[in-house]
């Protein structure tokens, strides 16, 4: 009878090991797809040294964890001896030197990696200030202003001046490097890098209450040669429209109180939200949120406090043939 | 012993449950009246309903991101006897109002989103089928 208990037993132990490996493996499976924020999948010097000290960690501080773990359960199983088998020199090197060594040579390391994370003087300058939940984009040798969207030249090194106009904010992209606060009243200063054209997701990631989950941005690098023509499509003068709707759309956005808040270059110059000059041609709207569609849009217009609550953009109620002609002129800024 | 037993029956409770949802949620026909009903593809109508940006103005069953509330409120628009006030609550009628909403409705806030006929019907098919 004890035997067929301890056979059971076994086997029951066995199904729950084999159920939570097929579960881990299920989830792990979850991270094979695309991974707009992993700091894994680095495409950038500065990413690549952080994703490299990332593995050097996993790998010293993971098999210590192991030895450890293998210790302690020796310990348990190990039946207690007159005399003990490991002495005072195992407790001291296994405690004090081990541990000693371990993170000395990690401090080290990692901070080579920071060190090294500095960038060069002639780097491209772009200033970026955060608002309530949502990011300021400045080109300041080029006149152009945009909102929740970077655009980067791939293979060249970009210099990103921060600052807050609020609360502290951090400006993070993890595939292409570190983070770095944005602190009201003061700059700071990151280096990045994207070795290949691509969109890569950024994000806030110091927590500033509300929908600081929603405060997001994009950050799209181009070949040298693209990014130096959308700059130079950017920074245009900009024509009144001709379209009888899209100019009945600008006449809704100069009367229904838009222009209270929002700059379009050469047509209004509200401070308080995003600069809409490109904003047809952005990939996302309110910081990241939703995809830039028609659809998304006239929702965003006409109650964005129930997609993201506690935005400074209050709910409007215009007409609907009006919403409908102001989105078409919005989504022709571009 | 007893410890044993209730191993075994913890074991059979989580298989259970799993074989549950999967007979439940995730088997092929689990879901299949709206897809009869319309024609669609509801597992395509997902997808082309957050590309449209129909989540920007409606709270849709199914979708977290799906929060607007500037149109009405779909989680249980099966229930419903017409659509948009104007046409009877049938899968073509849902089919034509998405495609071309000032069509029936001219005063209507519900932008033209030049939803093709296809992708239409897989998002009526989405909307139809039950939570």
């Amino acid at each position: 009878m004890k035997d067929v208990t301890a056979v059971g037993g076994l086997s029951g132990f066995r199904v729950i090991i084999g159920a939570s490996l097929l579960t881990a493996g299920a989830l792990l499976a979850g991270c094979a797809g695309e991974r707009p924020r992993s700091i894994l999948d680095p495409v950038g010097p500065g990413a690549e040294q952080i994703a490299s000290l990332w593995w050097q960690m996993l790998l010293v501080y993971g098999s210590i964890f192991a030895a450890t773990m293998t210790l302690l359960v020796l310990a348990l199983l190990v039946r207690r001896r007159e005399k003990s088998p490991l002495g005072f020199r195992f407790v001291f090197t296994a405690g004090v030197v081990i541990p000693v060594l371990a993170l000395v040579s990690m401090l080290v390391v990692a901070l080579k990696v920071t060190g090294s994370l500095q960038g060069s003087s002639e780097a491209l300058r772009l200033e970026v200030i955060s608002h309530h939940w949502w990011f300021e984009v400045n080109y300041p040798d080029h006149e152009v202003t945009d909102a929740n969207e970077i655009h980067i030249p791939a293979g060249r090194q970009v210099r990103f001046e921060l600052t807050s106009a609020g609360v502290v904010h951090s400006f993070w992209v993890p595939r292409l490097g570190g983070k770095r606060d944005l602190l009201p009243e003061h700059y700071t200063e990151l280096h990045l890098q994207a070795d290949q054209p691509g969109v890569y997701h950024g994000t806030c990631t110091e927590y500033c209450a509300g929908t600081h989950a929603l405060m997001g941005f994009r950050l799209v690098a181009h070949e040298a040669e693209e990014f130096s023509r959308w700059l130079e499509r950017a920074a245009r003068p900009r024509t009144a429209p001709d379209d009888p709707r899209l100019k009945q759309g600008q006449k809704v956005f100069m009367t229904s109180g838009c222009a209270g808040c929002h700059t379009i270059r050469g047509v209004a110059r509200g401070r308080i939200g995003p600069d809409l000059t490109l904003v047809g041609a952005r990939q996302t709207l309110g910081a990241g949120t939703l995809e830039n569609t028609n659809g998304n849009l006239a929702g965003w217009i006409a109650n964005s406090q129930e997609i993201k609550p506690g935005n400074r953009m209050p709910r409007s109620f215009i007409e609907p043939q009006d919403l409908h002609a102001l989105v078409d002129y919005l989504r022709s800024l571009q | 012993m007893r410890r044993n037993s209730v191993l075994r029956g913890l074991i059979l409770l989580i298989l259970g449950g799993l074989a549950f949802f999967a007979l439940r949620y995730q088997w092929p026909g689990g879901r299949e009246p709206a897809v009869r009903m319309t024609g669609g593809d509801a597992d395509q109508g997902r997808q082309v309903l957050l590309a449209h940006g129909c989540s920007g103005c409606h709270v849709i069953a199914g979708i977290r991101r799906a929060t607007g509330r500037v149109g009405p409120k779909l989680e249980d628009i099966n229930q419903q006897i017409y659509l948009a006030g104007v046409l009877t609550n049938t899968p073509d009628n849902m089919e034509r109002w998405i495609m071309n909403p000032q069509e029936y409705s001219p005063e209507t806030a519900m932008p033209d989103l030049d939803v093709g006929e296809e992708d239409a019907r897989n998002i009526g098919a989405y909307l139809y089928r039950q939570p």
